[in-house]
């Protein structure tokens, strides 16, 4: 059967959502931007008048005050995205109940079944457009096709509030000069690993034999040579479907660069409990602790090690995430990011071996309960370890609250 | 090298050896058997740097010399080979290895002699007698409670502990622990070394001589040497320091109760059928006055039910274990009878031979949902 496949892109979501909120910053140059003070100064989301001056998504926000002398940097506020998120969703459920969304700005909808009530691709995405104008008052590019990755590039071509239809007509002329880098899941490096094949645009991947795509990339060369073909076929997930959980984990840009190890420690111990909470929230313990190191020169890497029995105990997974970070980290440059996770997720109802010299493991996940409980009545500070008093600067976040998370991934 | 032997004498000294073949290994010269022939004597040698063995028999000896051969290729032709006598020759030529039995004939081409690590034996002061049933007995029952994952390196091995005139072996991986004791005939030594599993292992399987005969005991630093018969092992021993067992062994107990062995044996195994559920093999043990209900519960499967008699002594009670924890114990008990204590349904239990105090069986119980 042939879908019909809208992906809506609501344009400079964070900045459109602010400048709702603060008229008068509208005819400015704005940018959303992270905490300079707290390291996370970076350009969120910029709108229309900051972007014609140059200002890009990701550079840091003195860089981007270099290009636009008067900028206005406005800090993140998740709950009025959220809030503006669900309503764009709840328009969205007025024409299908098959609703992906892709991170908080970007949702994919399979409309097939509305095209005689609503009419067709097309006439509905422009629907969905007017509707977002006059009910949010933010506008959104909408991608029309027949498949997810189509819809993808569509929403990408024509900026702000405009439709674009990818059929099978005109699907060469308009899918094929893009860029390779331009297609999902064609990163850095497998763009570089194309570029080498002489592989530049998407159209080169598309005539490309697909044996040379498989010997280049592994498995990984088909599906993108299916991609490129619109022959993806991925189903646009229904609204309600939940994905399961495959890790929980917390990272965090912190304050000042870590220089030894007793920094360090802090921040993997804060980690952790946000981790540790999160598991229990969900009924859940970890197998594996995971942790991820980036040093100020933006060197990263992960590295990972089990647990001798699944725990949700916040000083197992920290314990086990500053053994690894002593094995493979030897301070040759100071840390700017670090990250825990845990893995191999077991429900935590499961029955538990006890063990002859662990101590009173029982005893030990009864005083994490209790200090949640505590937490939830009183608030997440009313009961910490006596380390974070060592440097307030650095341990004053909360992993658990301060973040929002979207998941992202076309493949579950 | 030009020497001539008896078939089932080398072949002995081949199958001795041959578990300290290295397999995988970086140095091919570690997949290779090392033969040294002189005095009248072969000594056949392999190592793969953890554990090292040595076996020496009797030997015609035209020639002395020494060569290595690859293990693998060895240890086959050997077992094979027909007749009698077997000769081995070097053949300077072609660096081969000429191995005639009857009306066989083998080249083996041959890996270079001079880079064997060669065991060098260790020498210590005051090294210890046991008897071989006495070492075989300890081992047996200990070491299958040995770790098997390298997460904790220290329970991959057994403590042996030589305290004056006791000497005990002690293996755990946390969830339970086994500890047998012996008497020996003389000693005033205080000795605590943690040997490899796989060692011990090892040593069991060769202790198995027909005359009961002493093992000589001698260590060094991170190693051991042990002698016997024609053959000697030395091992590496983990380092670390091994908890303190004794505390973990409960003081006294609310409940005890006795069981026949067998019975209980073939009940745990019957009712353990049904407990498979993911990596634990739950089963539930009800101990009342006159009888033990075993019950496994699994829902994707069915459910079991079967009941022993015994006799209790205290508060009945009902805990879970992992069947398996406790499979293993029964079946390394001798008598027919045994005794289980038992404080709460969290707490570690214990079996023993009804009338063996020198054999104790420490299990943590399963908490379950």
């Amino acid at each position: 059967m042939n879908r019909t496949i809208l992906h809506v892109d609501l344009n400079n979501f964070y900045a459109s959502v602010e400048c709702l909120y603060r008229p008068e910053i509208r005819d400015v140059p704005v940018v959303v931007g992270g905490d300079v003070e707290a390291r996370h100064g970076i350009v969120l989301a910029k709108n229309y008048h900051a972007k014609q001056l140059g200002v890009k998504t990701g550079e840091a926000i003195w860089q981007a005050k270099q290009k636009c002398p008067g900028l206005v940097v406005v800090p993140t506020d998740f709950k009025k995205y959220l809030r503006f998120s669900r309503m764009a969703r709840e328009i969205y459920a007025d024409y299908t109940d098959q609703i992906e969304a892709f991170g908080i700005d970007e949702a994919w909808l399979d409309v097939s079944g509305s095209k005689y009530i609503s009419g067709d691709g097309h006439v509905l995405a422009d629907t969905i457009r007017r509707r977002m104008v006059n009910e949010l008052g933010i506008t959104a590019s909408v991608g029309v096709s027949w498949n997810k990755i189509f819809a993808k590039l569509g929403s990408d071509m024509k900026k702000p509030n405009a439709t674009t239809v990818i059929n099978k007509y005109n699907y060469k002329d308009l899918v094929w000069p893009l860029a390779v880098g331009e297609l999902l899941y064609v990163g850095r490096s497998t763009k570089r690993k194309l570029e080498n094949r002489a592989i530049f645009t998407i159209g080169d991947l598309a005539k490309r034999d697909i044996k040379d795509l498989k010997l280049l990339l592994g498995v990984w060369g088909e599906t993108l040579w299916q991609f490129a073909n619109g022959l993806d076929s991925a189903p646009v997930r229904q609204s309600r479907e939940e994905s399961i959980i495959k890790s929980v984990g917390n990272s965090t840009t912190t304050a000042r660069d870590l220089v030894n190890n007793q920094d360090v420690k802090l921040i993997i111990y804060v980690l952790a409990e946000s981790v540790a909470a999160r598991l229990r929230q969900h009924g859940l313990k970890c197998t594996t602790v995971t942790i991820s190191i980036r040093s100020n020169e933006l060197f990263s890497f992960e590295r990972q090690s089990k647990l001798i029995t699944p725990s949700f105990i916040s000083s197992d997974i920290a314990l086990k995430a500053m053994e690894l970070f002593k094995a493979n980290y030897f301070w040759d440059k100071p840390i700017r990011s670090l990250g825990v996770r845990g893995a191999d997720l077991v429900t935590a109802d499961n029955h538990i071996q006890l063990d002859l010299f662990n101590g009173n493991q029982v005893g030990r996940e009864n005083l994490e309960r209790a200090i949640d409980s505590l937490r939830n009545r009183f608030g997440a500070c009313c009961i910490q370890r006596g380390a974070m008093i060592l440097d307030r600067r650095l341990t004053g976040f909360n992993p658990k609250d301060d973040h929002v998370i979207h998941p992202v991934s076309l493949f579950r | 090298m030009k020497i001539s032997c008896l078939r089932t004498q080398l072949q002995h000294a081949v199958q001795t050896v041959q578990k300290a073949v290295a397999s995988k290994t970086p140095l091919p010269i570690l997949t290779g058997i090392y033969l040294e022939a002189k005095d009248g004597k072969l000594e056949l040698q392999a190592t793969d740097y953890e554990i090292g063995i040595s076996c020496t028999i009797d030997a015609t000896i035209e020639q002395a010399g020494a060569v290595v051969l690859s293990g693998r290729y060895f240890q086959e032709m050997v077992r094979k080979l027909p007749g009698e006598i077997i000769e081995i020759a070097t053949n300077k030529e072609d660096r081969t290895i000429k191995i005639n039995a009857n009306n066989s004939q083998f080249n083996l081409l041959s890996l270079p002699a001079e880079e064997f690590p060669v065991l060098r034996q260790i020498n210590s002061d005051n090294p210890i007698n046991v008897k071989d049933y006495c070492l075989r007995e300890l081992i047996k029952k200990t070491v299958f409670a040995c770790a098997n994952d390298e997460a904790r390196p220290i329970f991959t091995g057994g403590l042996l502990e030589i305290d004056g005139e006791e000497i005990r072996l002690v293996a755990t991986n946390t969830h339970r622990l086994a500890l047998k004791k012996e008497n020996l005939v003389s000693g005033n030594s205080q000795i605590k070394m943690i040997i490899p599993a796989k060692i011990l292992s090892e040593l069991a399987r060769l202790l198995v001589g027909e005359e009961e005969q002493d093992v000589t005991l001698s260590w060094q630093k991170n190693q051991v040497g042990i002698a016997f018969d024609n053959v000697y092992i030395i091992s590496r021993l983990i380092e670390g320091q091994f908890p303190d067992y004794n505390k973990v062994i409960p003081a006294s107990y609310s409940t005890t109760v006795e069981i026949d062995t067998n019975e209980f044996l073939d009940a745990v195994e019957r009712v353990s059928l049904l407990a498979k559920d993911g990596e634990y093999n739950v089963v539930k043990f009800n101990f009342s006055e006159k009888e033990v209900i075993i019950t496994s519960n699994n829902p994707d499967v069915g459910k079991a039910y079967e009941t022993v008699d015994s006799i209790l002594n205290g508060t009945g009670l009902e805990i879970a274990f992992n069947a398996k924890y406790i499979i293993d114990i029964l079946k390394n008990i001798d008598s027919d009878k045994l005794v289980f204590s038992l404080n709460t349904e969290l707490s570690p239990a214990c079996i023993k031979p009804f009338d063996n105090e020198k054999y104790i069986y420490i299990i943590t119980p399963v908490r379950t949902s």
